[in-house]
């Protein structure tokens, strides 16, 4: 029978409009703190990016307001609609007060339904708002279409069916609301329900011969979506006439059972249990209480164990194994839930207020609260590090596997997933509200922390904190909640749990940048002062060595053939060749500095050397036109590598000296001292003094134009120690790291330029160019710098500044040089080989 | 409520709370306690593999390395690979054109092409050529600036360009073309006693050149005897096996005692800890391939693959690794594939039982003034049957004519003019792969 039938008069007396407008009203207002918290927590998400994005200026892209993340929140929205309007209702027993006041059953029912539908129309305006506003959709395709979505878009489905899927959630949400009576039973029945469409399309394509397009599944998915509604529409009127109507009067039948009365059932049942202690009867009612909703969310982590079980040891996911990693969500979500059951179970308030009455303390009514919840997660844990220990972790044998979370990661996450959801039943008012926002919540601060543990270089012992700020917050307002006076406070508490699990990550992150030794306000000024003073190089010449690059080579005999004959010429190393187009600019101004690529050095040196080789093996005029026209352009390109403000032409300019040097000492025979070429090689050789205003020059103009031009911005400036760096932190800290690189560097100059035995600019560079690495057999430990520098130098490579500064090469007495007993020793193993060789080819 | 004497109902209540927060914290400490042990048995069972005065330095691998040479020729050595490096980078065509050529062994009579920029090479390499010959260097006589222990360091290599091997390969072919086989053997000699390890790549190699030149008249029974003794000679597998093991030991110690990440070129951004139980199983592990002798053969091959399948399907860690952060995995590897490495030696004893193959069917044809009929026939010029097998115990491909003779791998058979593949499924070793890549070297006629 329904209600239409018991009050005809009233629906027929009473103008509509004027019936219904406050239960419009009423209903609204039941609705409002859901739309209001999704708001919120869609606008958080949009701050959290922006934070993020701020945080690692643009270099880390988390991207989390996805369009995807946002259309999910009608959805959200449509979940929780039905159980709050009337799951709600139906709980605190509201609805039989509705039952009877003279309103049509129907209306009734349509207008909760029509509320519904109002706030999922605005909850998708705000979404459509949010996604315009923000650009988060995916320009050049067209979302509005069906079946236009393509495989690489982010979005597996067009507005079209997510529209009609939140429309169908909703009518199912309110048909489970009606049908079932407990509001999480509704919640666990619905999510089944509300991916009906997508597995129906899944098992369409699993079963169907051929490949399916994203666009085809589109399609599919819409069609399923659309038969649900039409399905689900009146089986929720039925639901809800059925449990507006009158109850079933009772079955005759108990009563005439006689076991109720048995001596057998008094004993047992009769008596209430009996306890010894305060504590046993919280967790025995903890238990008795929540039943059925424990028993679902053991199941549900047991349902997550086995899916990851099946996924050890199965490494292709194909066929009905494809749902195996969607089913590892069950554990989380469980977890979020157990956090939930902690204020908001069945009866959890009715309870909470039972213990308050008992004069029970906060402290031990808390403790009583999460045991039960607590007691289920530690056995998870000791289930799933127990099971690790059979378990092969290597990428060869499971990749799955590898990637498992040890026990304390995993105890980390519990804690964040379940401390945020405690805290979110503490402060929402409804079971239905809490359910949904928590595992939001949590995914949030999850999603930060590990953010912030991966990018930032959050310490544990922060995690910590920000895992723990939740269940403080909790049990700082339990004597407030459990006297139902925490609304003011739960407010307060809340801003600052929310601003411990926010600012933790960045206070350690700012504290990270600033603990890098960077230089102090006045010394900045003072440099770049210094560095501003500085004349920029007003003429450059770029030396390129040309050598044969493979892409030039190819394919085909004759082709190579006609290469080899006709570009051997080309490829001539003839020093004088190389340095053309520096001579012919230093005819005009004898300012011009040069440029050199690392690798062209390589030619420049190796082309020395061989020339030395061949002057060793054979003194004769052949061999020292050669030498001497290397050491004549060398005489010419050192001084020119020196007016140049690059760090990196420095550093070959260092090696040219230490080898000019070497040559020098060790190959000119006394009766070649005064040829022109060597003379000016001894001229272009620098002293101590110039060498570090060049180097000083160089550093600091790179450093300015590295601040203030923006090809100075492009320069490549190896700096090992930004790997070790948090990633997400490296705007902050390379401006702070190149500073410091910078002040070490003028450290190590005036080292070099005071012959200073100070050590610690090497380690200061050692630690920024080979962070982690080993001092003392780094090129920057003693033993290293002990030796020859032209034994220990990386030719043509850069992997450390100023490894070759202050080390013995750079005090050579230059007038000395020619008259080192070793050129005599030259001489004779010159002569020496020449002779071995006569005799070998006689 | 009445808080009267505990109940068993108030005991298993409490029981129920309490004993999984207790186990879980139970199975903490233990874990914990674990960590501790088995750290304490990493340092002894390391020293049983390395001296403990190289474990307690900064960077053992680079105090191995500085016991184990010298530089005296440092600075000379790194002026010659300078020097050729330039050189060769001039002509990088020539190369490409000496890669492609097969059949520079065939007619030395006759100019081919390249001939001329081959000459001019080797007038600009004489030079290089004479330091090289003088510092004979190998892996014990130099002393290359190694930062053992730093993330960009460079490491020795011998062959660290492929300059010294590039320029030996131009040099003993022009040997062979002038038909002066002393001076071909000579290079021979020298590049043999630079060591290339086994695992260099074909590119690198002097082997398949010598044998392409066996096609060349030139060879005497004296000059072919010497050959032979070079191919014997070459390094010893075991050896090489256990120093390159004992290497991958010492640069992996700082990991190994203190679980200190090992600085690579990509650096993990995530703060990880490793186990000592998983570090322990690595040593264990590697200990355990360092048992492992007659490299080359099928068996250690075998050996190899059961440790490896052992390894990859036992649980990673102990306990202890329950507690490391933050996940159970153990990325690291350490060096080459050993099952890889274990396949390279046989592809190496491979080669050079091929060699030896060839070499004695040149010496029977001295001998005899024919080809051998079959490879058993080899006897007569002391080539063991054994020796004509390859290392899966299957003869090699032979072939004669009389005037001529193809000798192929094993997996090789002979059709119309071209060679073919046979796979050989042995056991899943993927050897066939190996073998086959390998070659097939025509003597004499062998088309006609």
């Amino acid at each position: 029978m329904s209600t239409d039938a018991i009050f005809p008069a009233a629906t027929t007396e009473r103008s509509e409009a004027s019936s219904t407008a406050w239960f419009w009203w009423k209903e609204t207002r039941q609705l409002a703190p859901l739309i209001l918290l999704l708001t919120i927590v869609a606008m958080l998400i949009l701050a959290l990016n922006s934070i993020v994005a701020g945080i690692s200026g643009g270099a880390f892209h988390l991207q989390l307001p996805h369009e995807v993340t946002m259309l999910v929140f009608p959805g959200l929205f449509a979940t929780g609609a039905g159980p709050l309007l009337v799951g709600q209702e139906r709980a605190q027993r509201t609805i039989d007060w509705l039952a009877l006041l003279p309103m049509p059953a129907k209306r009734l029912i349509t207008t909760k339904l029509y509320v519904g539908l109002v706030g999922l129309i605005a909850m998708w305006a705000f979404v459509i708002v949010i996604v315009a506003l923000f650009d988060l959709g995916k320009p050049g395709t067209s979302p509005w279409r069906i079946g236009q979505q393509t495989a690489y878009s982010q979005n597996p489905l067009s507005y079209p069916v997510w529209l009609i899927h939140s429309l169908f959630v909703l009518i199912s949400g309110f048909f489970v609301a009606w049908k079932i009576k407990n509001q999480f039973y509704s919640l666990i029945a619905l999510v089944p329900l509300a991916f009906a469409p997508m597995i129906a399309t899944s098992i369409v394509s699993e079963v169907s011969n051929r490949h399916m397009t994203t666009g085809e599944l589109d399609w599919i998915s819409f069609g399923f979506t659309l038969l649900g509604i039409v399905l689900m529409t009146p089986l929720t009127y039925r639901a809800a006439i059925r449990t507006l109507g009158p109850s079933d009067a009772p079955s005759v039948l108990p009563l005439l059972d006689v076991s109720p009365h048995s001596p057998a059932r008094e004993t047992n049942d009769a008596l209430p249990p009996r306890f010894g202690t305060h504590t046993a009867p919280i967790i025995w009612q903890s238990i008795h209480s929540a039943r059925g909703m424990l028993t679902i969310l053991i199941a549900m982590l047991l349902v997550s164990w086995l899916a990851a079980m099946s996924l050890a040891l199965e490494s292709h996911h194909r066929g009905i194994y494809g749902w195996l990693p969607p089913l590892l969500l069950a554990a989380p979500l469980a977890v979020c839930w157990l956090g939930i059951s902690v204020f908001k179970h069945d009866g959890g308030s009715d309870r909470i207020r039972f213990l308050a009455d008992r004069g029970l303390s906060p402290a031990k009514t808390y403790c009583g609260l999460h045991a039960v919840p607590v007691a289920i997660l530690c056995t998870a844990l000791v289930v799933y590090g127990l099971w690790n220990l059979t378990l092969s972790h290597r990428f060869a044998s499971s990749a799955f596997a590898a990637t498992l979370p040890t026990i304390p990661t995993m105890m980390l996450f519990v804690a964040v997933i379940y401390g945020v959801s405690q805290w979110t039943s503490q402060f929402a008012r409804t079971m239905i509200l809490s359910a949904i926002l928590a595992p939001i919540l949590s995914v949030l601060a999850t999603g930060w922390l590990v953010f912030g543990y991966v990018s930032l270089g959050l310490p544990m012992v922060a995690m910590v904190v920000c895992a723990l700020a939740p269940f403080a917050a909790t049990m700082l307002l339990m004597r407030r909640y459990m006297d139902c006076r925490d609304r003011l406070a739960s407010l307060v508490v809340g801003m600052v749990v929310l601003g411990v699990i926010t600012l933790v990550p960045i206070g350690f992150a700012a504290a990270h940048v600033l603990s890098i030794d960077a230089m102090s306000s006045t010394m900045r000024d003072r440099l770049l002062a210094e560095a501003n003073r500085l004349k920029p190089a007003t003429q450059v010449a770029g030396l390129m060595l040309s050598t044969l690059d493979s892409d030039d080579v190819s394919d085909g005999e004759a082709e190579l053939q006609a290469l080899l004959d006709l570009d051997l010429p080309r490829y001539s190393i003839d020093p004088e060749q190389m340095i053309a187009p520096l001579t012919a600019k230093l005819a005009a101004s004898d300012q011009v500095s040069a440029q050199i690529q690392q690798w062209d050095y390589v030619g420049w040196h190796g082309g020395l050397t061989w020339a030395r080789i061949i002057w060793r093996q054979d003194q004769n005029e052949d061999a020292w036109g050669r030498l001497a026209s290397w050491i004549d352009a060398s005489a010419i390109l050192l001084p020119a590598l020196r007016r140049s403000t690059r760090i990196s032409d420095q550093e070959m300019a260092d090696q040219l000296e230490v080898l000019l040097i070497a040559t020098l000492k060790n190959d000119i025979p006394s009766g070649r001292r005064d040829d022109v070429a060597v003379q000016a090689a001894i001229n272009s050789l620098g002293t101590p003094r110039t060498r570090a205003v060049a180097r000083r020059r160089a550093v600091l103009t790179t450093w300015r134009n590295r601040i203030h031009a923006p090809e100075g911005r492009k320069q490549y400036h190896y700096l090992h120690q930004l790997q070790h760096q948090p990633q997400g932190l490296l705007p902050w800290t390379d401006p702070r790291l190149f500073e410091s690189l910078v002040l070490a560097m003028l450290e190590g100059i005036e080292a070099a330029e005071n012959h200073s035995t100070e050590t610690r600019w090497c380690q200061k560079l050692h630690q920024i160019h080979q962070t982690g690495g080993v001092f003392e057999t780094s090129r920057y430990g003693s033993e290293m710098r002990s030796k020859p520098a032209i034994q220990t130098m990386i030719v043509g490579r850069i992997n450390g500044y100023g490894q070759l500064w202050g080390r013995d090469w750079e005090y050579v007495d230059t007038r000395s040089l020619l008259s080192s007993p070793t050129n005599v020793q030259a001489q004779a193993s010159s002569e020496a080989a020449k002779q071995s060789r006569t005799e070998s080819s006689e | 409520m009445n808080a009267a004497r505990k109940t068993p109902r108030d005991r298993m209540m409490i029981a129920l709370v309490v004993v999984p927060p207790v186990t879980l914290l139970l199975f903490c400490v233990s874990a914990a306690a674990k960590w501790q042990t088995t750290k304490a048995k990493i340092r002894p069972l390391l020293e049983q593999t390395i001296a403990p005065e190289l474990i307690d330095s900064p960077s053992p691998a680079g105090a191995a390395y500085a016991a184990r040479t010298n530089d005296e020729n440092t600075e000379r050595y790194q002026d010659l690979v300078a020097a050729i490096n330039v050189l060769n980078a001039r002509y990088a065509v020539l190369f490409e054109i000496l890669d492609d050529e097969m059949d520079w062994a065939d007619d030395l009579d006759t100019e081919r092409p390249s001939d001329h920029a081959v000459r001019d090479y080797l007038v600009e390499a004489d030079p290089l050529l004479q330091l090289l010959k003088e510092l004979k260097p190998n892996l014990s006589s130099i002393w290359f600036p190694y930062e053992s222990g730093n993330p960009v360091g460079t490491s020795n290599a011998l062959i660290y360009s492929r300059g010294i091997p590039d320029l030996l390969r131009v040099e003993y072919r022009a040997a062979v073309r002038a038909k002066q086989p002393d001076r071909a053997i000579e290079v021979f000699d020298l590049f043999q006693s630079l060591g290339a390890g086994t695992n260099t790549l074909d590119a690198y190699q002097l082997l398949p050149l010598v044998l392409e030149s066996l096609q060349a008249e030139i060879w005497s029974a004296a000059d072919l005897e010497q050959i032979d003794q070079l191919v014997q000679d070459s390094p010893d597998f075991d050896s090489q096996w256990r120093s390159h093991l004992e290497g991958v030991i010492l640069e992996q110690s700082p990991r190994l005692l203190y679980g200190k990440e090992l600085q690579s070129w990509s650096r993990d951004p995530i703060p990880r800890t490793y186990s000592p139980s998983q570090r322990l199983h690595w040593l264990e592990n590697t200990r355990r391939y360092l048992s492992v002798g007659d490299l080359g053969t099928l068996r250690s091959v075998k050996q190899v693959l059961e440790i490896e399948a052992d390894v990859l399907g036992e649980p990673s860690g102990g306990l202890d690794t329950s507690i490391q952060v933050p996940t159970y995995s153990d990325p690291y590897g350490g060096g080459i594939s050993r099952s890889s490495l274990a396949r390279m030696y046989v592809k190496a004893a491979n080669d050079h039982r091929f060699a030896r193959t060839a070499i004695a069917i040149v010496q029977y044809k001295l001998k005899f003034n024919s080809y051998p009929q079959s490879l058993d026939d080899l006897n007569q010029v002391d080539l063991p049957t054994s020796a004509t097998l390859d290392p899966l115990e299957r003869a090699f491909r032979y072939e004669s004519n009389g005037t001529g003779c193809t000798l192929g791998n094993a997996s090789i058979i002979f059709t119309e003019g071209h060679a073919s593949w046979v796979s050989f499924q042995t056991d899943g070793l993927a050897l066939a792969s190996l073998l086959q890549s390998n070659r097939e070297l025509k003597l004499g006629d062998a088309n006609r």
